[in-house]
């Protein structure tokens, strides 16, 4: 079980007034907000332990390079991988896959190859492996999405075939909530000895997730979205995988050894060992001790936990919106099927005139195509109002919503 | 005129010709008086929302000092129906 007002004591901002109105913060598929601990492990960082990592004898660089590597190591341990070497630590999910595309399309994937993504995409596993096919000239194969939300894995299986070389999919849907089936859709890659990667954006932050039980060769996600501060995301990627990648940035920290001759302008560089092959240049320190504050704080309320208290949430919000007349839910009834994130549309109002009327309230949701641009067209929708939940919402915070969805479908 | 009381202009995200425009917090309220004022039509008044119509133009105007602009041609066009709503 969840003790709400403790934790809900650990986050500052939801003291907020807005608009006249206590906070009702329900934006968390776009970011989450961040318990003290996070912010004063960032603080202390800064104060007393600043320096750059790696190479630096000093004992400011050693404490700092230590927390940055213990870093990897909490965030190995929360999604099951074996260590720190299958952890790059990135800017957010978006660099995450488009370190995959990059470099595995730059060297690996040939005209004749195949990559699988799906129309429930968000548009950072859609837009790299699109750009990657223009460079490379490989096909991309588009999975349907089913009338109810759901990804209609017949078609998935139809087109994973022998040309196939990566499978990439979501998770967890951030406009739907939808949860896939990503142990399947990994045995389906796998058959065809294809590698699969999964973003983990809408799932690593609400679920508990091991990466070797689910046979997954990528996980893709985003730190603020998980309590952690902006600007550091992480990849896991199968350790021997990633040994056999080419870097996808070049520059200080991802090399072991650099030579060059002046008189033919050649140059001898062999490359770092992972996951320092992938992190070139001087990283985002602060943001992986955030991350690593993070992830602790999450490990000690318990990411099965996590997982029952949003449940709770959804399915309280789906029953008490069957009260309303003229809002619209899309994505499946069951509750058991989906995560924290409700989409909607009230009859007669657009969904930013939702949103914005809902911010009137002090409540805060996310209105457009979420950068789904493809979902909604599936589904026909022009746009969707999102409400989306986390470990600090409340029951409570859901009757203010209804009630206020109930005011704004008068004069709707 | 404009510059006085607006903070910025965006396209909605989804929304091909319609434009959000936030006016600045310090003369939020004054802004919404004159707009209120000189808006062809107000069609509908609520407590968190107004809806207006200028120029042919849906307009929605929130109390929290945001507006919408709806099926307007540009961002020039916003900012000429602004001029006139705020001078």
């Amino acid at each position: 079980m969840i003790d709400l007002e403790r934790i809900r004591g650990d986050f500052p901002i939801l003291d907020r007034i807005v608009n006249g109105y206590k906070l009702v913060y329900f934006d968390n598929a776009a970011t989450t907000q961040k318990p003290i601990q996070v912010i004063d492990a960032i603080v202390n960082y800064y104060k007393f332990h600043n320096s750059n990592v790696h190479r630096g004898v000093h004992t400011l660089s050693q404490e700092a390079t230590e927390l940055y590597e213990s870093a990897h190591e909490e965030a190995a341990k929360f999604i099951g991988a074996e260590g720190l070497e299958e952890i790059v630590f990135v800017k957010n999910t978006t660099e995450a896959i488009n370190l995959v595309a990059y470099s595995l399309g730059m060297w690996s994937l040939e005209p004749e190859d195949e990559v699988v993504i799906t129309a429930m995409d968000h548009h950072s596993n859609i837009v790299p492996w699109h750009m990657m096919s223009e460079l490379k000239g490989f096909k991309l194969r588009i999975v349907r999405v089913k009338e109810d939300g759901t990804l209609d894995l017949e078609d998935l299986a139809d087109k994973v075939s022998s040309k196939t070389r990566i499978v990439a999919v979501p998770h967890v849907s951030n406009v739907l909530g939808v949860v896939n089936d990503v142990k399947s859709i990994a045995k389906i890659a796998h058959e065809v000895d294809a590698l699969i990667l999964v973003d983990g954006a809408q799932s690593v932050p609400h679920m508990p997730i091991d990466v070797k039980d689910l046979d997954i060769d990528f996980l893709a996600f985003s730190g603020h979205k998980m309590l952690g501060p902006t600007g550091i995301g992480v990849l896991y990627g199968r350790r021997d995988i990633l040994e056999s990648m080419r870097p996808f940035l070049g520059g200080g920290d991802m090399i072991s050894e650099v030579h060059s001759d002046v008189e033919t302008g050649r140059c001898t560089i062999s490359y770092n060992i992972p996951p320092w092959r992938f992190e070139a240049g001087t990283p985002n320190i602060a943001g992986a001790v955030g991350l690593a504050e993070a992830i602790r704080y999450l490990r000690n309320i318990g990411m099965e936990n996590v997982l029952m208290h949003e449940r709770d949430l959804v399915e309280y919000t789906l029953r008490r919106m069957e009260e309303l007349g003229k809002t619209h839910v899309y994505g499946p009834k069951d509750p058991g099927k989906r995560l924290g994130v409700v989409s909607f549309n009230v009859e007669g109002l657009d969904s930013h005139e939702t949103a914005m009327m809902l911010d009137s309230y002090g409540i805060m949701v996310r209105s457009g195509l979420h950068c789904a641009q493809p979902l909604h067209e599936t589904l026909s929708i022009q746009t969707t109002t999102r409400a989306s939940f986390y470990i600090y919402n409340t029951r409570e915070e859901v009757d203010r919503f209804i009630e206020a969805l109930m005011e704004i479908e008068m004069v709707a | 005129m404009v510059e006085e009381y607006i903070a910025k202009i965006e396209k909605l995200c989804g929304a091909k010709n319609d434009y959000v425009i936030l006016l600045k917090y310090s003369s939020k309220n004054e802004a919404i008086e004159k707009i209120l004022g000189n808006v062809d039509k107000i069609e509908l008044k609520t407590g968190v929302m107004k809806k207006a119509r200028h120029r042919g133009k849906e307009i929605r105007i929130f109390t929290t000092g945001k507006l919408i602009i709806k099926d307007a041609a540009d961002e020039d066009e916003v900012k000429s129906i602004l001029e006139e709503l705020l001078s």
